[in-house]
């Protein structure tokens, strides 16, 4: 994990101003002359209700800055994330998913993270094995204390996926 | 009943043996059904009669229904019985449901009684050894004479027969399984009957054997020397198939390894949606891609196709058969029955076999290897896997 806490990433607004629609930050093709600029990764996030959802909210209250890049969806728990969730976005193009649930032991539901772990694990195996980069999909625990950890996870999967580049699925008609 | 350790097949411990052996050809595994019913051991049994270019299977329960179009593990495969059992038994009925499943069926079985589609107790399981199948569409000269398929299964080659699915040609587990009893008949002479093989301390199993030694239907006889014979055959068989398989697997991996090659391989798929019915464990009971949350707005289809330049139709092709195999591949017991109805004839065994086999890594799965073993992602360990 490159990002520091409260480290200033150069690419970021102000948060409440990134209501931006869910097409991609980055228009520019590879290859092209475009290509020069950075890579602005677009992330799904689906976060759980008890935890890393209200996590985020206290990293906004709290006026912590973080790069723009994530659309947030809520779920009740990390354990309702149906690999469908994940595998959508990726094939129509987005960067990176990423998944926040409660710590060992917190889950609301008893259990529904320590099985999103699993489904996760094998999700990403049925990525790689079809040659995307497992680590576009980011599984991590994040309470609701810990506003300044999402903060930093955001910041450090948007620089992570900037250095991946884009998504080549983005561009696949078929996909 | 379903303790793992009792049941006969790969691993399993076999108790009594014996050869039954009957005046017709394929009458020796009538006589066992018609017995489960006689003895009460089962208030009914699926019994596939032959059809011009069919097997349909009849929910019997009069043993007299029982007759010679009654074909138990013919080489044509148009269902995966396990389906049907599930239908038949995950709602409780009085008593057991008799079935002659090959091991694919029973392997099916199993992972659906662990999704609470079908209720393992609720089967009175006869295992039969199945060597492979043709499949739907098949023409009705595919399924030979009982004489010639036993013929083919006493002396078996490895290599798949003409018409038969591909998932047979890489199937490693061509010995039947069952926590009761199981038909031997690879490497046994059709002249000698059927190998009977008890799982050890099953009561049922001992039921049936004594019910079949009196009853006049079928000679009961020693098997021993047979039953040898059957454990070579088979031990041939499955190395040659592991070959085939590991090989089948290697190009597959070789050649379908990245999105591109997989959007090709699924360019004829229109979308019917018959892989998802002709799964045994095709799981929900209202799918999604049969449900309204993919028809969007005519310029939600536009914008779509603007990001990438152009877009497939049907759309979610690549989608649902991913989810499918998120869904399904941990407990996919490389049955074929996908493959077989798809219209399109896309290799879908192969792309379940090797990303399902490589996921299955993760949590040391194997389906359908253990009753008692928790679905993998129904369960977890505290200690695994990221995060902590």
């Amino acid at each position: 994990m490159s990002a520091l806490p409260g480290s200033k990433p150069s690419s970021s607004s102000n948060p409440s101003s990134s209501s931006s629609p869910v097409s991609s930050p980055n228009p520019a093709q590879p290859g092209s002359a475009a290509a020069a600029a950075p890579h602005e990764p677009l992330i799904i996030a689906f976060l759980c209700n008890w935890c890393t959802y209200t996590g985020a909210d206290l990293a906004g209250t709290s006026r912590i800055q973080y790069p723009p890049n994530v659309r947030v969806i809520r779920v009740m728990c990390s354990g309702a994330v149906d690999p469908l969730y994940i595998l959508r976005p990726l094939l129509e193009g987005a960067d990176g998913v990423l998944i926040g649930g409660c710590h060992s032991g917190d889950c609301h539901y008893v259990s529904g993270n320590y099985k999103a772990r699993r489904r996760v694990a094998a999700v990403q195996s049925y990525l790689s094995q079809l040659g995307l980069e497992p680590e576009r999909v980011w599984f991590r625990f994040i309470s609701a204390s810990e506003g300044r950890l999402f903060a930093e996870t955001v910041t450090s999967m948007t620089q992570a996926l900037a250095r991946l580049g884009p998504n080549p699925l983005a561009r696949e008609w078929m996909a | 009943m379903s303790v793992p350790g009792s049941t006969v097949g790969r691993e399993g411990r076999k108790g009594r043996m014996v050869l039954v052996r009957a005046s017709e050809h394929g009458g020796e595994l009538r006589a066992v059904v018609r017995a489960t019913l006689r003895s009460g051991l089962a208030t009914g049994a699926v019994a596939p009669r032959r059809r011009a270019g069919a097997i349909v299977p009849a929910l019997v329960r009069d043993p007299a229904q029982i007759g010679g179009d009654a074909v138990f593990g013919a080489p044509l495969m148009l269902h995966n019985l396990a389906s049907l059992l599930g239908e038949l038994t995950y709602r409780p009925a009085q008593g057991k449901i008799a079935a002659v499943l090959r091991s694919c069926e029973y392997r099916a079985l199993v992972e659906l009684a662990k999704l609470k589609q079908a209720a393992l107790e609720a089967v009175l399981v006869i295992g039969i050894d199945c060597l492979g199948a043709a499949g739907p569409g098949a023409p009705a000269e595919t399924v030979p004479e009982q004489a010639a398929w036993r013929a083919r299964l006493a002396a078996p080659d490895a290599a798949a027969q003409p018409g038969e699915r591909s998932a047979c040609a890489i199937c490693v587990e061509p010995a039947g399984v069952s926590p009761c009893v199981v038909a031997g008949l690879v490497g046994v002479p059709a002249d000698d009957g059927v190998l009977l093989a008890a799982a050890e301390g099953n009561e049922a199993a001992a039921i049936l054997l004594e019910a079949l030694d009196g009853n006049g239907e079928v000679q009961v006889a020693e098997a021993a020397e047979v039953a040898g014979a059957r454990e070579q055959a088979l031990a041939a068989v499955v190395a040659a198939r592991r070959k085939a398989r590991e090989d089948t697997l290697a190009s597959w991996r070789a050649s379908q390894g990245n999105f591109a090659a997989l959007a090709e391989t699924l360019a004829a798929c229109t979308g019917c949606l018959n892989c998802r019915r002709a799964c045994p464990l095709c799981y929900c009971r209202e799918c999604t891609f049969e449900t309204a949350l993919f028809d969007h707005e005519g310029q939600r289809y536009l914008a779509r196709a603007g990001r990438r330049g152009a877009l497939r139709l049907p759309s979610e092709v690549m989608l649902y058969h991913l989810t499918r195999v998120a869904h399904v591949g941990l407990s996919c017991v490389a049955c074929g029955m996908c493959e077989s109805y798809c219209p399109a004839g896309i290799p879908l065994t192969a792309m379940f076999a090797a990303l399902g086999g490589e996921a299955r890594k993760l949590f040391d799965y194997e389906p359908g290897r253990n009753p008692e073993e928790a679905l993998p992602l129904a369960t977890f360990r505290e200690e695994e896997l990221a995060p902590r």
